[in-house]
Formats: structure tokens, C-alpha cells, sequence
């Protein structure tokens, strides 16, 4: 057992510090502590002080402690601070790039990479001839962060240094820029063990076919395809056919490639498994489906993966079929990837694997299945997707799927769904059998609005609309002591025409339920001539911040809103109702005052939807508003709109 | 999916549970919840954040939601070196605290689909200095659907991939198709219950632990949520009690009542006390 013992004065003098008030007062204090031997209480120190306005004299006490030699916390921490302060510390840390210590320098040019400047490359292109190699190095990577043309070129420069050291640095820094050089200043470096992987970073950057046959000629062999798979890392997708015939050519000659790419898919190195879905979509191997489905991993590559994926066709459709338990084991983001491939390239060939996949006993991919089977336009999914209806979860799918269906197989969908409706009746039965039979099905829809279960009457009242007395069946629904019922009956009310629809209609808007009102104020304004205004607008100040949002939207659709409305709708206490007024509203003027005030409005959606209304709309005078707003947001989204609208107004003075 | 929807859907999850919804997921997201929106007729996410913010099913849906973008996929004997520091040097001072009562209690927090409660057992039970103690190894998790698969207590390749060949022919019984299933010695002292780590009162109900396990968990959640998480494992730990996240998480700036404990093969973070 080797516990260290908890060291009670650091945390104390964490707690110290901790306690300080924020503010310029507490600067000596934290500027002491940063050379603390508690790691916790430096960082804690940095932290604060690149939170704070820093003085010159400051900044030039914490560049003195970058020379405390033997104090590598403190000197770190400073640094940390340093490199968080922006344009006030430039010109003390250029200062120090001239420093006799190569240390110091080092750290000079480690911290101005950090922070960005372009106002530093000058110095640091200097720097590149230092007598150190150490702060050579240093600068050719601050260079590499901070960019511009100037930069650039010091970075090609450094592609003929005779140091390897700095040849790589040129090489990275320009790959971080995305700044290939001349092909003729590259080639050289494919070749050198020391420069190759990082040359073929950049190679990977030159949209070019001599470019990609290099890469090509180097996956031939054992020793460059590892940097060559770094190079088709940086490619961007796809890759003219020709290329990708090569790749395939390359790949076929070497008896492992489809292990060693296997091997890459499912590395933890995002940019290696980005380089093997390059090669592995141009290779089209259908054995390497499930592992670039697995490629997606959790970083942000799922897209990528399966556009890879849908290169592979059919035949990666069957593989990934026939994966069997690996299916089943896959991530979530392999499984969106996976899934994705497979809805895409659902052939009627695929109809019995797919039938396989719905019993495989997982609910995910027997859904998945189930909207595949639709797409397949197989007369052989009907028979599978029928017998979903009794999996609640599955009905739904196996309905639409099977409507899908129905356009090529409309004889033989119904004479499925014919056995399903002579019994007990099922609600996704109910919906499938009106779409699909049309105004035949009316006997089965008044049966079934007298079913015992309010599913059943519900899907019944919906789908009356596809019988020929729609408007009796959807009263019966309205009439309904469910209120499932009466918003399946209420939603049917968009599909009537206007002279069955409005004394439905105004039965609808005065229901006691929200679900209803609303359902019943979105089919208002399909039926104009119903007069429903008057209603509408009582309910565009309802409670329910649904039916509120649903009258709003109908009385926008009917006509141009007053503006007392939109100001008494701004009182409502649901949020979504104060971002409709204002995305309603940007043709009144006195929205504007109320906009400009909702810019400080708790939620960030309002606050996004009042500056889009004062980008459209805002006078002169919202500028000052805007940039208020904009230096106190957090919300990313909504600083991107307050930005283009400070832009837009400004362009208007 | 617009930038604003994933932004407004993020914003719920993030409420509902602390799950960040990242900028770089809204391609998985989008095909996750797609038949989620067939399922109800909607006809975009706008239509679908409509839905779970105001209809009366859409806590249900949110649930489900969740369910679907939460991440599950974890596996058994993950992070060896840990696991090591934990039966070396962690288990004989929670040992030497518990002498009197013999009763050893673990909490998996954020456990998935049970691989990491299950290998906590694995290695609890064939401790000879815990023979005749009472074990209690819970595992909790937010998705109803991982508990599921975690109490069937059935597992794949993936899942299996950094067990050993002995450790699977000691722990686990085989299946077809490459699957096992775990012996019963091992599932015996492993409970799972549903518990959103965000939920105050349902997380008051937990009884005090020796050790809590959150590993891969808190990255998945803002920092606020992170400072709310560790307060409850602070409370919910017995004095002297250990928390063991993952590698690449700490509690730096998180929380200052645990005292830092470095051991030879790891960190962990220890409630003061006896």
C-alpha cells in the first residue's frame, strides 16, 4: 500500500486562494502562487489570472518567471497564463525571444504560437536562425499556428534545412495550414524514413493525380503504406475513378492488405481510420463492411464512414447481413452508419437477410429492417412485414413499409392485410388497410371506430380521411370520450375539403383538450372561408404554450398579424411562443423595442430569434444593442446571429 | 438537421441528463432518431423538439431519445492498469475499514450495459480476503434499454475484446455464434437499478459506498453537470471511500473535498476520513 499522505496545507492554501474576490486586488496573490508546489494550486493560480486585465507590470513579472530554472511548475503555469492573455503580452514575450537563455526563447516562441498573433511572425521567422535548435523548432511550429503568406513561405524554407528536425517542422506546420508546396519541393521528402510520414500529410493535401499516384506507388510497399495511409487521410473525398482503380490494384497485390486495413478501421487513430475508409471505399472488398461501419467510432467520422460504406453496394449490404452476432455488437454510431448503408441500398435481393435481421431479436435492427423491407419493392417483404403487426414497436414501420408497397404491389398488399382486418383489429392494421384500399375500406373504419381500445378508434378517425364519407367518420371521432381519439379525428381535419372541414372545425377549436385545440388550429388556415379568426386569436393567448403556438401560427398563415396580437403573444411565459412572435413579426416596427430588450432574455433561442428579427429590421440605433448583447454571450449559436446582425444593420447606416 | 435544431435538442438532452450533444454527432443523431420521427409522422427535428417539449408524450420520447444518442458501448477488464491499482492497493484499505461489518459495497455509476459491474464482481469474488464477505456491487445507468441488455448478462466480441483467454473460460459460459454469458458466481452479487445522475431525490435512496467506479462517463457531460455528479459521489461515498474515474478524466477544478491519492499504478480520489 503505498497512499501518499493527503497534503493538508496545499489544501488549505487551495481553499485560500479559492476564496479570493475576482478582481485586480487579488493579482499579487495569484501571481505568488503560481510558484506554489501544489500543481492544484498553480493551476488554479493560471486559471484566475488569464481571467483578469493584465498590467505591464504584470505580464513582465510572470515572463520573469519563465527564467526561475529548477522551478518547472512555476515556469510552466506562467507560461500557461501568458499564452492566455492575448495582444497585451506580445510585446514582452517578443522581447524575450531575444533573450541570451535558448530556454527563454524557446518558451518566447512556444507561448507566441499559442497565442496566434500575426503581428509576431516577423520575429519568429527570424527565430528560424536561431543559434538552438530547440527554439528553431519552437518558432517553425508557432509559425505553423499562426499562418499567412509570410509564414507559409518561411515554413516552405525550411524544407531544404539540413536538420530532419526542422524539415519535419516545415512539413507539419504547412500541413496544419493546409499549404501544400510545389510538388517538386515535396517529392524529395516521400523518400527520407525521418520526413516520409509527415510528407505524405501533406502529399494527402494536393488535389492533384501525380499526387495521388505517388501515394499509390507507395502503398505497394510494406514500408511507405503507413505514411501513405496518412496522405489519403488528408484527402479530399472522393477521389477521381481512376485513382481509386489504382488504389484497388495497389491493394490486391499485397496478400495482407485487407487484414492491414481491417487492423486500421478499427485503430483508436482517428486519422488512421480516416485514411483505411479512403482506401477501403476505393478497394470495394465487401469483407471489410462491418469494420468500416466500426470506422465511424465516436469521433465525428460516422458521415465519412458511410459514404465509404455506400461504395461498396450490394455486396456490402450482404456482408453486413450476414455479419450475424458482430451486427449486433456494433456502437451506436456504427449502427446510424451501418443502418444508413443498408436503408440506401435495400434491393429485393437483400429481402430474405432482411427478414432474417427482423428475427434476429434485436429491437433496433428489427426496426431498421422493417423500413428496409419497404424499400426493397419486393413482393416477397409483404408476407414478413405483415406479420409485425402485433410487435407495438414494429407495427408502425411494418404499416408504412407496407403502404410503400402497395405502389407496385397494390393486389397483393391487400390480400395480406385482407386476413388482418377479419378479426380483432390492430391500429397500424387500420391505418395500412384505408391507404391501401382507399374508399373500400369504409366497413372495416366503422368498425373500427367502435373498437373497445381508443387505439383502434383513433387510427380509424385518422384514416378517414381515405374513405368516401370521411366528414361522418371524423365527427364520430370528435365526438369521442378519448382524447387520443379526438386528436387522431382533429388531425384528419387538414385532409377535408373546406365545406366538410368547418363546422368540424369549430367544433374542434372549442374542445376541452390542447391537443385537439391545436391540431385543430393547424388545420384552420387549409380552410380559410370556416371564419375561425375570431377563435384563434382567443387562442393565441391559451396556456398551453402548444395551442398558443399552433393559433399563432394559424392567424400568420390567414393573414398579416396585428401588432397588438404579437405584444400580447410576447407575454406568454412559454419560450417557444416569444421566439414564434419575434420570427413572426420582423415586418412590425414596434417589435423592434422588444426585440432589442429580448436580447437579454434567459434563453438563447429568443435571443437568437430576436436578432435575426433586428438583422431583417433593426434601425441604427439596435447597433448599440447588438453589440451589448454580443459581448456578453456564451451561446454559440446565438453570438453567430447576433454577429450577422450586428453586420447587417451596421451596413445600413 | 439544421445547426439550430441540434443546438435545441442538445439543449434538452443536456437538461434532461447532462449529455452533450457534440456539433460533430448530428450525422449519428440524425440517422438515430430518423425512425423515431417516422414512428410519430413528424416531419422534421423543428417538428420534433415541438414534440417532446410540448407533447404530453414527450417526456416519454425524451427518454427514449436519450436512449438512442447516449453512447452504451463500453467493455469488460477495460483499463487493466486501474483495475490492477484497485485490487493492489484500493481493496486493502476499503478491506482494513470494513473488518467489522465483512460488507463491501461498489456503485457503477453510468455502468451501460453491464460490463463494468460484472468484471468489478469477477474480480471481488475470487478475492480470498473476501471470502464470506457480503458483496454488493450495484451498476446504474439512465438507459432503460442498457439495464436490459446488462441484466441478460450476454455478450459479444466487442464487449469481450480485452478479456483473456483464462478469464473467459473462468468467468464466463460459452454461446453460439462467439457470444457468452456470465457465470452465475459473477452475476450473483451484481444488481442494476435506473438512475438518472442527475436526479437529486432518486440519487438520495443510494447507500453509502466504498467505492464508486464512473469511468468514460463525465465526458460526456458539461462542466457544470460534471460538478453536480462528483458532489453526489462525494456524498454518496463512505469516509475514506474511493472514486476511480477514467484515464483521461480528473476532477481538476471540479472539486476540492476529495484528497488526491496517487498510487503506483494509478490516481484515485478519496473522501477524507478514517
Amino acid at each position: 500500500m503505498t497512499w501518499l499522505e493527503a497534503d493538508a496545507e496545499a489544501e488549505g492554501r487551495y481553499r485560500a486562494l479559492d476564496a479570493l474576490a475576482p478582481g485586480p486586488a487579488s493579482v499579487p496573490r495569484l501571481v505568488e502562487a503560481l510558484g506554489d508546489a501544489s500543481w492544484r494550486v498553480r493551476r488554479l493560480a493560471a486559471n484566475r489570472l488569464a481571467q483578469l486585465e493584465p498590467s505591464a507590470g504584470v505580464v513582465q513579472h510572470l515572463v520573469s518567471l519563465l527564467g526561475r530554472r529548477g522551478d518547472t511548475g512555476a515556469r510552466n503555469a506562467a507560461a500557461s497564463v501568458l499564452s492566455q492573455l492575448g495582444a497585451a503580452a506580445l510585446p514582452a514575450v517578443v522581447q524575450l525571444l531575444r533573450h541570451e537563455d535558448p530556454d527563454q526563447r524557446k518558451f518566447a516562441a512556444d507561448i507566441l504560437g499559442e497565442l496566434g498573433r500575426p503581428e509576431a511572425v516577423d520575429e519568429l521567422i527570424s527565430a528560424l536562425a536561431d543559434g538552438d535548435a530547440n527554439v528553431r523548432v519552437a518558432a517553425g511550429e508557432a509559425l505553423g499556428r499562426i499562418g499567412g503568406s509570410d509564414a507559409r513561405r518561411a515554413l516552405e524554407g525550411l524544407l531544404r534545412a539540413a536538420d530532419p528536425l526542422l524539415r519535419v517542422c516545415g512539413l507539419e506546420g504547412l500541413a496544419r495550414l493546409r499549404a501544400p508546396p510545389p510538388l517538386p519541393m515535396l517529392v524529395p521528402l516521400l523518400d527520407d524514413a525521418l520526413t516520409r510520414p509527415s510528407a505524405f500529410r501533406l502529399l494527402g493535401q494536393v488535389p492533384h493525380p501525380t499526387a495521388w499516384r505517388r501515394a499509390v506507388l507507395a502503398l505497394r510497399k510494406p514500408a511507405t503504406r503507413d505514411a501513405a495511409l496518412v496522405g489519403f487521410a488528408s484527402c479530399t473525398p472522393p477521389l477521381p475513378g481512376e485513382v481509386e482503380a489504382e488504389i484497388a490494384v495497389a491493394l490486391k497485390q499485397a496478400p495482407d492488405a485487407v487484414r492491414w486495413l481491417e487492423a486500421a478501421l478499427t485503430s483508436g487513430d482517428l486519422e488512421r481510420r480516416r485514411g483505411a475508409l479512403c482506401l477501403a471505399r476505393a478497394l470495394r472488398t465487401p469483407s471489410l463492411a462491418v469494420a468500416m461501419a466500426r470506422a465511424a467510432g465516436p469521433d465525428g467520422l460516422a458521415e465519412y464512414a458511410a459514404e465509404a460504406l455506400l461504395a461498396l453496394g450490394l455486396g456490402g449490404a450482404r456482408a453486413l447481413l450476414d455479419a450475424g452476432p458482430a451486427l449486433a455488437d456494433l456502437s451506436g454510431e456504427a449502427r446510424a452508419v451501418a443502418g444508413e448503408a443498408l436503408l440506401a441500398l435495400a434491393r429485393p435481393s437483400l429481402v430474405d437477410r432482411l427478414t432474417a435481421l427482423l428475427r434476429a431479436g434485436d429491437q433496433e435492427w428489427a426496426e431498421l429492417a422493417a423500413r428496409a423491407l419497404g424499400r426493397t419493392g419486393a413482393q416477397s417483404a409483404i408476407a414478413p412485414l405483415t406479420e409485425l403487426f402485433d410487435d407495438d414497436a414494429l407495427a408502425v414501420h411494418a404499416y408504412r413499409a407496407l403502404v410503400a408497397l402497395a405502389a407496385s404491389w397494390p393486389q397483393e398488399v391487400r390480400a395480406a392485410l385482407e386476413a388482418r382486418v377479419q378479426g380483432a383489429l390492430l391500429p397500424h392494421v387500420v391505418r395500412a388497410w384505408a391507404e391501401v384500399v382507399g374508399a373500400g375500406a369504409r366497413p372495416v373504419l366503422a368498425r373500427a371506430l367502435h373498437d373497445e381500445r381508443d387505439d383502434v378508434r383513433a387510427a380509424a378517425a385518422e384514416a378517414a380521411v381515405f374513405v368516401l364519407d370521411a366528414p361522418a367518420l371524423v365527427r364520430a371521432g370528435l365526438m369521442d370520450e378519448s382524447p387520443r381519439v379526438r386528436r387522431a379525428a382533429a388531425r384528419a381535419l387538414a385532409s377535408l375539403s373546406s365545406a366538410d372541414a368547418a363546422p368540424l372545425l369549430s367544433h374542434a377549436l372549442i374542445d376541452a383538450d390542447p391537443g385537439v385545440l391545436a391540431l385543430a388550429c393547424q388545420a384552420a388556415p387549409l380552410h380559410p372561408g370556416a371564419d375561425t379568426s375570431g377563435r384563434l386569436e382567443e387562442l393565441s393567448r391559451h396556456a398551453d404554450a402548444s395551442v398558443a403556438l399552433s393559433a399563432l401560427d394559424a392567424l400568420a398563415a390567414l393573414g398579416p398579424l396585428p401588432l397588438e396580437l404579437l405584444l400580447r403573444a410576447l407575454e406568454h411565459p412559454g419560450p417557444e411562443v416569444v421566439r414564434r412572435v419575434f420570427e413572426l413579426g420582423a415586418d412590425q416596427p414596434g417589435l423592434l423595442p422588444r426585440a432589442e430588450a429580448a436580447l437579454a432574455h434567459p434563453r438563447w433561442e429568443v435571443r437568437a430569434a430576436a436578432a435575426r428579427l433586428l438583422a431583417v429590421s433593426g434601425s441604427p440605433s439596435s447597433l448599440e444593442c447588438l453589440e451589448d448583447a454580443l459581448a456578453r454571450e456564451a451561446d454559440e449559436v446565438a453570438r453567430e446571429l447576433l454577429t450577422a446582425a450586428a453586420s447587417a444593420v451596421a451596413a445600413r447606416r | 438537421m439544421s445547426r439550430e435544431e441540434r443546438h435545441l435538442l442538445a439543449d434538452l438532452f443536456e437538461k434532461a441528463c447532462g449529455f452533450v450533444l457534440r456539433e460533430d454527432l448530428t450525422f449519428v443523431a440524425e440517422r438515430r432518431l430518423a425512425p423515431r420521427l417516422e414512428a410519430l409522422g413528424l416531419r422534421d427535428f423543428s417538428a420534433y423538439h415541438r414534440f417532446l417539449r410540448l407533447d404530453a408524450r414527450g417526456p416519454d420520447e425524451l427518454e427514449t431519445a436519450i436512449d438512442l444518442l447516449v453512447p452504451h458501448e463500453t467493455y469488460f477488464f477495460r483499463e487493466p492498469q486501474q483495475l490492477e491499482a484497485f485490487e493492489a492497493e484500493v481493496l486493502p484499505d476499503v478491506e482494513a475499514r470494513a473488518q467489522g461489518s465483512r460488507r463491501l459495497a461498489v456503485w457503477s455509476a453510468g455502468c451501460a450495459t453491464g460490463e463494468e459491474p460484472y468484471t468489478l464482481a469477477m474480480l471481488l469474488v475470487d478475492r480470498p480476503s473476501l471470502a464470506g464477505w457480503e458483496l454488493d456491487v450495484l451498476g446504474t445507468d439512465l438507459s432503460k434499454k442498457a439495464l436490459t441488455h446488462a441484466r441478460h448478462a450476454e455478450f459479444g466480441p466487442t464487449a469481450l475484446r480485452a478479456t483473456r483467454p483464462e478469464q473467459l473460460s473462468r468467468y464466463f459460459e460459452p454461446l453460439p455464434h462467439g457470444r457468452h454469458r456470465v457465470k452465475e458466481r459473477y452475476r450473483a452479487p451484481v444488481r442494476f437499478g435506473l438512475l438518472n445522475l442527475l436526479d437529486q431525490r432518486a440519487a438520495a435512496l443510494l447507500p453509502r459506498f466504498d467505492v464508486i467506479f464512473c469511468r468514460n462517463v463525465l465526458i460526456y457531460f458539461d462542466p457544470a453537470t460534471r460538478r453536480r455528479v462528483v458532489e453526489l459521489f462525494y456524498e454518496r461515498l463512505a469516509p475514506g471511500g474511493c472514486l476511480l474515474l477514467g484515464h483521461s478524466e480528473n476532477l481538476l477544478s471540479l472539486s476540492t473535498r476529495f484528497e488526491i491519492v496517487q498510487l503506483e499504478g494509478d490516481l484515485v480520489y478519496r473522501r477524507p476520513g478514517p
